[in-house]
């Protein structure tokens, strides 16, 4: 055997074993190619002379130090891609390519102590414990087996990815992970987070023990225990939902929609407990189709209370926050983001319902990560005014006492303005007729309508999003959609019709700017008929209190008129022999003010309008507006672009502002309903008659946050 | 436990306190691989430190010319009463028998009966591994380095030039050194992109 090709083994290589090779060529190394000679960059007489007698080579020389320092620099960069690799990374590097396999600085003290061969040979038996390390899905599917409950998991690829350290800037797609507040800072970016459901019974103990078994030593699990999750994983399984009033909800391929076409959808959670949730953190995954809008609810008790978000595909609107209350709908706030929302995009809602230290209910809703509702936001103390001569719009942000131009319409002259109780407001204007229309506090005004008038002359609104408007050639016109469509609903044939009022229960009043008379609506606006002449030349101005009493004031004898019934039946009860009066303003403890021209005096009820007295003389040519802040505070416009203050209920007046306008013509606060009708109850779904919504994944935990720390050690 | 006497069969002894028990016998040697033989015994053994140390295991090669061979580690089966170990060896050599066997001061059965004298040991034939040609590499123009697959011993064999031939009209010139497994060969000159075949015989 000693003549045979064999191996150690004394095994012999086979008969006429072959391979086959390649002959010989010469090739280039790559980092040859980079490894320029700066010499040879000089012209070749320069080089030629350096090589004769007189040069000795001298600039050749003089090159070799900046040579070598671009050579190393040249090894170092071509040496980068070795730090990936266990075999060829530097010893030096060994510390940078450890971390990747799990030995990070907090166990430095462990790997200090290492050669770098001992170092080398560690990391490299660390990489099959991460290749072998428990999935997500694994973990998931045990704890599912294991304890019959649901869970989700956020792992430290998941964080990398939110927090936009990827570098393909891809779209979050509505996933938002800060929906539960680690506490710690930064502590959710470190770790893995499983979100696991605890109706009360779940046996945490054998939770933790199930992780450390499955994950690998030194990992560090935040356990967040939730109360609610469905993240659709199993088709036709909606048994943590409950659909109201006709409401069909589908699942498939992870995802539930909400689609039948021609009706109202609404679908709950209905899992243990759900109607007594209070404070809580919900977390909505959703996208939707259609313009008529879909989006989420919380504090459900029943289909007649309940608040919710709703999203909209409009260049109007991008948001509502409403409330339906004893049935009644109501939008709070109404928001235009920066961008547009668009069709079938995933979109993250989250809920954040908190008590302050007050005791103070709060209410934040983020889109994306984004703050879009607060409700410390809410304030009474904003108003807009608009002026007669170059259609600007004023705004204070302090109850009147300073105002600032916020805006130029371009417009000759703002007759009116009027506020829902959402922040949106609409403003009427001379020349053109239009309507224009904000919804972020009067910085930004969009032209809604140009209703091809002359002027719109009076805008009132309900609470329901119904608004009216009124115009030269006695016509009204009606908007059901917080101002952004309208209709003429109305032509009364008279040759102009001046200003409009509501009563919360769908009576509205409008008075004729040619003749006394007076028409009423008893059906928001939509049918109308005239109910009184008074036989006064012209209507002025108009304003109702909640409790049926109406006030009507006339020009060219400044009388006031007064109804009991709701419009229904009027009577004189004041003659000024003023000019005119120009302004009502009703306050609903029976506080009434008006304003005169062209005196600009101020008179005072106290007892629904029953009896009068001047209380004051601004000396200004008229008080054409006058806005109420909620507390007693009303500001007054009035001629030579003056602004005057009352702090108490509009006893006494302090000329605060005077700008160069030839008038303050319109005046109204911002005003905001309240959200502490409800504070307890589910969450769930919705998309509107015509809209269809698909959402991908809901979740809930009631505040504080139950969460712990869970460190894999053994 | 002490044997006192032995009754007719030798498997059988007593202990001290005059019970009557049955040795461990080994039943016997399967071959794995080039480097694995899983021994097996006759019942389950307790899973100790004894049964574990590769010391106790020795494999002696019957056939001239087979390579000797020596136990590693001692591989033992996750359950908590094995029936057999596999014994991780140096590499043996190919159709060699091969003796494996089992010191009776080592493993004992649950009841810490010992292995029986008579019976502990199993002969095999062992599976070696055929070196194979890993690659050729050209490193010039007259020299290609041969890789085999495993380190090779270094003899007069390998280190004759008549084992070797090329096609396309190459010729081996000499061996120029053999190095654990790479044989360097000195070539007349190759042409670049040629495609050559080695054919190497034992």
């Amino acid at each position: 055997m000693a003549n045979v090709i064999q191996d150690l083994a004394n095994n012999s290589i086979a008969v006429d074993t072959t391979g086959q090779f390649i002959g010989y060529s010469e090739s280039e190394e790559t980092s040859e190619t980079l490894s320029l000679k700066m010499y040879n960059f000089l012209l070749y007489p320069i080089r030629q002379s350096d090589s004769t007698m007189e040069g000795k080579y001298f600039v050749k020389r003089l090159f070799q130090g900046p040579q070598n320092v671009w050579q190393t620099i040249h090894d170092k960069i071509f040496s980068i891609k070795d730090l990936w690799s266990v075999t060829r990374c530097s010893d030096e590097a060994l510390k940078y390519l450890k971390n990747i396999v799990g030995w990070t600085r907090e166990l430095d003290y462990i790997t200090d102590e290492l050669d770098y061969d001992t170092l080398r040979r560690l990391i490299a038996s660390s990489v099959p414990l991460w290749s072998k390390r428990g999935k997500e899905e694994t973990i998931i599917d045990i704890i599912s087996l294991m304890l019959n409950t649901r869970c989700v998991i956020w792992n430290w690829f998941d964080y990398r990815w939110i927090v936009d350290e990827t570098e393909f800037a891809e779209q979050h797609a509505g996933y938002d992970s800060w929906i539960i507040d680690h506490g710690e800072e930064g502590l959710g970016e470190y770790s893995s987070n499983i979100r696991i459901v605890d109706d009360g019974t779940l046996n945490k103990d054998l939770v933790k023990n199930v992780l450390k078994l499955i994950r690998a030593c030194g990992e560090r699990i935040e356990i967040s225990y939730i109360n609610f999750l469905d993240r659709f994983l199993v088709d036709d399984d909606t048994s943590q939902w409950d659909n109201v009033e006709g409401t069909i909800m589908s699942v498939s391929d992870s995802i539930a929609e909400l689609d039948v076409s021609g009706e109202y959808q609404l679908s709950v959670a209905n899992v243990e407990s759900a109607y007594e949730w209070s404070r809580y953190v919900a977390y909505f995954r959703i996208q939707g189709e259609g313009d008529t809008g879909f989006g989420a609810v919380f504090y459900y008790q029943d289909s007649d209370n309940y608040y919710g978000l709703e999203l909209l595909i409009s260049p109007y609107e991008s948001y509502k926050l409403f409330k339906v209350v004893s049935g009644e709908y109501e939008a709070v706030k109404i928001g235009k983001l920066n961008y547009d929302l668009s069709e079938n995009t995933w979109y993250g809602i989250r809920i954040h319902i908190d008590i302050d230290d007050n005791g103070l209910d709060i209410i934040k809703i983020y889109l994306d990560t984004e703050l879009i509702v607060d409700s410390s936001d809410v304030s009474d103390s904003i108003a807009l005014a608009g002026t007669l001569g170059n259609g600007y719009i004023l705004r204070t942000n302090d109850y009147g006492l300073n105002w600032e131009v916020i805006a130029n319409t371009d417009e000759s002259r703002i007759t009116c303005i009027n506020s829902f109780n959402n922040g949106t407001a609409l403003v009427g204007t001379y020349g053109d007729g239009k309507i224009l229309r904000s919804i972020n506090n009067g910085e930004a005004w969009i032209e809604m309508e140009d209703t091809t008038q002359t002027s719109i002359n009076g805008i009132a609104s309900f609470n329901n999003g119904i608004a009216i408007a009124t115009s030269n050639n006695g016509k009204i016109f009606r908007s059901v959609d917080y101002g952004i469509n309208w209709l003429e609903v109305e032509d009364t044939v008279e040759s102009w019709m001046n200003c409009v009022a509501t009563f919360s229960n769908g009576v509205a009043i409008v008075g004729s700017g040619s003749n006394g008379k007076i028409f009423r609506s008893t059906d928001y606006g939509e049918n109308w008929s005239e109910t009184e002449d008074t036989t006064e030349e012209e209507i002025r101005c108009i304003a109702t209190f909640s409790n049926g009493v109406a006030l009507a004031g006339t020009s060219s004898g400044g009388k006031i008129f007064r109804s009991t019934d709701y419009g229904e039946n009027w009577s004189e009860v004041k003659d000024t022999t003023e000019t005119m009066i120009a302004v009502l303003l009703t306050i609903d403890n029976g506080v009434a003010l008006f304003g005169t021209s062209a005196h600009g005096k101020i008179f005072r009820t106290v007892d629904y309008g029953l009896n009068w007295s001047e209380v004051e003389d601004t000396v200004a040519s008229i008080i054409r507006s006058m806005a109420h802040f909620g507390n007693g505070v009303i500001a007054a416009g009035g001629g030579s672009g003056k602004i005057f203050r009352s702090g108490d209920y509009g006893l006494t007046w302090v000329e605060i502002e005077d700008i160069d306008e030839s008038q303050i013509y319109s005046m109204d606060n911002i005003k905001y309903s309240t959200l502490s009708d409800l504070n307890k109850g589910t969450i769930g779904v919705f998309a509107n008659d015509g809209s269809t919504l698909k959402l991908s994944e809901s979740e809930l935990f009631q505040l504080p946050a139950s969460t712990e720390i869970l460190d894999v050690n053994s | 436990m002490a044997i006192l006497s032995i009754y007719g069969l030798s498997e059988t002894v007593a202990t001290a306190t005059g019970e009557l028990v049955t040795l461990v016998k080994i039943t016997s040697a399967e071959v794995i691989s080039s480097n694995k033989l899983r021994v097996h015994f006759d019942r389950n053994m307790k899973n100790d430190d004894n049964l574990a140390n590769r010391l106790f295991y020795t494999i002696i090669p019957i056939t001239s010319g087979a390579v000797n061979c020596y136990v590693s580690e001692v591989k033992i089966p996750y359950v908590a009463y094995p029936e057999y170990v596999d014994l991780i060896t140096s590499e043996m050599t190919d159709s060699a028998s091969y003796t494996v066997y089992v010191d009776t001061d080592g493993p004992t059965d649950l009841e810490n009966t010992p292995v029986d004298p008579d019976n502990n040991d199993q002969t095999f034939v062992a599976e070696g591994i055929t070196p194979t040609i890993d690659k050729i590499i050209a490193v010039s123009e007259n020299q290609v380095d041969v890789v085999f697959s495993e380190n090779m011993k270094i003899n007069s064999a390998i280190m004759n030039i008549s084992k070797y031939s090329f096609d396309n009209g190459l010729s081996v010139l000499s061996v120029i050194s053999a190095i654990g497994d790479t044989v360097s060969l000195a070539t007349s000159e190759q042409t670049p992109g040629i495609i050559y075949t080695l054919t190497v015989n034992p």
